[in-house]
């Protein structure tokens, strides 16, 4: 069993806790850098797909996990960032290197705004309202004709990074990789300062934020703002990833899903969103394994994978609503404490409603 | 709008009227559960999706008459709402409100998957309650239209009733005002949040029912139940009026709005949505959300 | 050291006049207590204060400028933080973090230096640690600092909510009903507690109270209101003379 020695402030500060946990990240990096040395083209593919995703996520995370603000509206700003830099890049020739990152900005000043309109709105009417900037995202790109290239969409041309073509599954592995990486950096940092604080501070109790000094109509357009860079970004590395991309790419239901990934992964946690990313893009093939093995009446229905998809995420909601990441820490803990578990260790307080309604 | 006659016009707003009273009648169900538990059910336009189909299996497949076929649906769907609550989203008592939430919106999606596999993913038909048309001088409405609108006003002032004045009613504002002590003063809150339930997913079904003989029914039905939800944010989420007044509005001017810009059809209820959010954040007839510190 | 001043505030909620025509004025580096029946008006006085609602008419200066121009955000920087009735902690965070916040305006906004962590960040959350740690030490929170706040015991939130404020080194503090849900020696504690917070730290004490023995040891002077309205002001035993304000809390004719 494992104790915890603190010995300076730095110690919480830093990024890692103690020399082991550093270890074993780094150790998970190096796997990563080396995994096109012993994985084929397809699984690297599914990897980028799961980085991708995790940037999505990260961004996701920073507005509902820890500004508390629910979006629905997280692909409609993958779908900005992607079509800012598919048409940056095709139809105004603007180099690679300058596209991706002007891409995600003009995604976080769309976020921005929509951050400022919706920073009075809470609880379900932000849901809906984020909801519903998918809904017309998705059609407002399907309706502008030549621009978007309307409902047939817009092929997406490679990556050109100095006249170096990144074309190879490893390249492309290696570069989602790098700004996955990144990312995860970028969070952490943003949640050991001032700002990331502010921003739990937000979602915890608004009113005690503002007399502690915080403009919180300033600070959650803030956390839209971050979270739709975050997600442009994933838009523009995704249209590559796709080489083609419609408006359907990323409706409403990509929204849905979205948001329910960071759930199952584990809500208001980095390794939440990572560990969401990694379900949401292996469970189709999870479960094109498992239909193998059942009736074929079943396994052939369209359904079908909805279905496991939905009874997993009720299967979580009931038994873990900590998400897998909330699960593992359970089960990490059990064998840091071996044996002395106890299940009371997690259990939680019980809130009862109490409305805040006042008619 | 070039060359809508005024006789056109009455026809849309008619259309639109019945079409926002069907919206509504959704609506009212999310609000009834809202009002007495604050859980918001995403999965609503599920259950009026599951509603159309369990109609089209004992009306269309069975060859039930019409009416008797239309009650079953309605018993089983008030079984189904009741058991929803009952087995599943009352685990989640004394959790965070976001947790239902996200609950119902994998039951949406779990509901949507299921009637694929059980009825198929295609459009079926599903007769009409009443065959024909009312014809007014040169506008012609379907009966159906028009039941749909009697059938949302009679509900709407039932309810309003109910809640204001029946001691079952108000037993059930009490579940959200303070749900602890709900169940110290004996209120039976395990029971009446069920049963709210049902008569929720009973609405719904009534909603579904209407709708599938217009729309066809299919598993992409309950996205409809989204602008229900944009209805009742502009009436102000928790109140029975406001949800009907604010469906009303969004079916009233959405034919217009689809006219004038066809490249955009379907989100001029959002956009009304995001006009009246952003002159009266909190709805038209809205229930005041602020904290007392 | 400034004084806070609040000049014929009225407040109404619909009908019902909440606060009514009221006027006091704090010294600095005292401890003044507002006490009245439930329903007094006393915590809307503090909201009021702090810019949660407006006043219909009158005036509120802290050190002789007016705050009505300010934000609730605003607030903080005029160096007025406060308490709360019903604890507003953030349930969630640690302890520690919870204090961690309350450093909030001693800092700026500075998005990239955050996001990439460059030095001069490294430097400020040492700062922001140290300060907060010498709060801990002067409320004896050592033990708790990494726990979550929600699963705190009762006593130890609500010392931790008056921690939050004090972080924020303020010059006068807003103690909404401190001893309230507190056991007999809890209370005690608060009192030296706020003692200490006049004596060693200098900071104005502003208080909301029940509890007539608390009262009594700490204040320097007492306000009582009832239904919003003035009813008496002066020394603890002054107040508590007064036939007003015994009428106000027992009942009977009020003169």
């Amino acid at each position: 069993m494992r104790v915890l020695f603190r010995k300076s402030y730095k110690q919480d500060i830093r990024l890692f806790r103690d020399r082991t946990q550093a270890f074993w990240y780094l150790l998970f990096l190096c796997i990563a850098l080396a995994a096109p040395l012993f994985l084929d083209g397809y699984f690297l593919d599914e990897l980028s797909f799961v980085y991708i995703y995790a940037i999505a996520g990260l961004g996701l995370m920073i507005l509902t996990g820890f500004s508390g603000q629910v979006s629905f509206g997280q692909a409609a700003f993958v779908a900005i960032g992607a079509y800012a830099h598919t048409i940056l890049l095709s139809r105004y020739g603007v180099p690679w290197i300058l596209s991706l990152p002007l891409a995600a900005l003009i995604t976080g000043l769309v976020g921005l705004a929509i951050g400022r309109i919706c920073g009075r709105m809470h609880g379900l009417y932000l849901a809906i309202a984020t909801l519903s900037i998918a809904i017309v995202t998705e059609r407002l790109i399907g309706g502008g004709g030549g621009f978007t290239g309307g409902h047939r969409g817009l092929p997406v041309p490679g990556i050109d990074i100095f006249g170096i073509a990144i074309d190879q599954s490893w390249k492309t592995y290696l570069l989602n990789l790098a700004f996955f990486v990144g990312a995860i950096l970028m969070t952490r940092n943003l949640l050991r300062t001032r700002s990331g604080r502010a921003l739990i501070a937000i979602r915890d109790s608004e009113v005690s934020a503002r007399s502690l000094g915080t403009n919180v109509a300033f600070y959650k357009a803030y956390a839209f703002f971050l979270s739709a860079v975050f997600a442009g970004l994933a838009g523009g590395l995704l249209a590559h990833a796709f080489y083609y991309i419609t408006p359907e790419t990323f409706g409403m239901g990509e929204s849905i899903r979205l948001l329910l990934m960071i759930v199952v992964g584990g809500i208001g946690t980095i390794h939440g969103a990572i560990f969401g990313a990694f379900f949401i893009v292996l469970l189709p093939t999870v479960l094109s394994w498992v239909k193998v093995i059942l009736p074929s009446a079943i396994a052939t229905s369209g359904g079908f994978d909805s279905l496991a998809f939905g009874l997993i995420l009720l299967g979580f909601i009931l038994f873990e609503p900590d998400g897998l990441y909330g699960r593992w820490v359970k089960i990490h803990h059990y064998f840091n404490v071996f044996p002395m578990y106890k299940r009371r260790s997690f259990q939680r307080q019980k809130t009862f409603l109490k409305t805040e309604r006042l008619k | 709008m070039t060359g809508l006659s005024f006789a056109d016009a009455i026809q849309l707003l008619l259309v639109g009227l019945s079409q926002g009273c069907l919206y509504s009648l959704i609506a009212i169900g999310l609000v009834l559960v809202y009002k007495a538990t604050e859980q918001v059910n995403f999965a609503q336009g599920e259950f009026m999706m599951l509603g159309a189909f369990v109609g089209y299996q004992f009306i269309v497949l069975w060859g039930l008459p019409y009416w008797l076929g239309a009650l079953l649906t309605l018993v089983f769907m008030g079984g189904f709402g009741y058991g929803v609550d009952a087995l599943v989203v009352r685990r989640l008592t004394g959790q965070p409100v976001f947790t239902v939430f996200i609950l119902t919106l994998a039951l949406g999606i779990a509901l949507r998957a299921v009637a694929g596999i059980v009825w198929g993913f295609g459009n079926y038909s599903l007769p009409a309650p009443v065959e024909g048309n009312l014809t007014l001088g040169s506008v012609i409405i379907g009966w159906s239209s028009v039941l749909a609108i009697l059938v949302t006003a009679i509900v709407a002032s039932g309810l309003y009733a109910f809640f204001r004045y029946a001691r079952q009613g108000v037993a059930m504002q009490a579940l959200s005002l303070n749900q602890l002590a709900a169940f110290y003063m004996g209120i039976p809150v395990k029971r009446l949040t069920s049963s709210i339930w049902a008569m929720s997913a009973i609405f719904g079904a009534i909603a579904g029912l209407l709708l599938g003989p217009v729309t066809l029914v299919s598993t992409q039905m309950g996205f409809v139940g989204f602008k229900a939800f944009a209805g009742a944010i502009v009436g102000g989420f928790g109140s029975i009026p406001g949800a009907v007044l604010g469906c009303l509005l969004i079916g009233v001017t959405e034919p217009f709005f689809d006219i004038m810009f066809p490249t955009f059809k379907g989100i001029g209820a959002y956009l009304i949505m995001f006009v009246v959010l952003l002159i009266r954040p909190e709805g038209l007839l809205a229930q005041i959300y602020a904290k007392k510190v | 050291m400034s004084w806070l001043e609040v000049e014929n505030v009225s407040l109404a909620f619909g009908g019902l006049k909440a606060v009514d025509n009221l006027s006091f004025s704090v010294e600095p580096g005292k401890v003044f207590t507002i006490i009245g029946p439930n329903g007094a008006g006393k915590s809307t006085v503090f909201n009021l204060i702090c810019r949660i609602y407006d006043p219909l008419e009158g005036d509120i200066r802290f050190g002789g400028e007016s705050l009505l121009g300010a934000k609730p955000h605003e607030v903080i920087n005029h160096g007025i933080a406060r308490t709360f009735q019903n604890i507003e902690l953030f349930e969630h965070a640690s302890l520690l973090d919870n204090l961690l916040i309350g450093r909030f305006r001693h800092g700026r906004f500075s998005p990239l230096s955050e996001l990439f962590f460059l030095p001069g960040q490294l430097r400020q959350e040492l700062e922001h640690r140290r300060k907060a740690e010498e709060v801990i030490e002067f409320l004896d929170l050592e033990g708790y600092r990494h726990a979550r706040v929600a699963d705190l015991p009762y006593g130890v939130r609500k010392k931790t909510e008056m921690a939050r404020a004090l972080v924020a080194s303020p010059e006068i503090l807003l103690l909404d009903e401190p001893s309230s849900g507190l056991t007999t020696e809890e209370t005690d504690d608060t009192a030296f507690v706020i003692e200490d917070i006049r004596e060693d730290l200098g900071i104005t004490v502003v208080m909301i109270e029940h509890d007539m023995k608390l009262v009594n040891k700490v204040s320097d002077k007492v306000l009582a209101i009832n239904e919003g309205r003035f009813l008496a002001t002066g020394s603890a035993s002054e107040v508590q003379d007064d036939p007003d304000v015994q009428a106000a809390y027992l009942g009977g004719e009020v003169a």
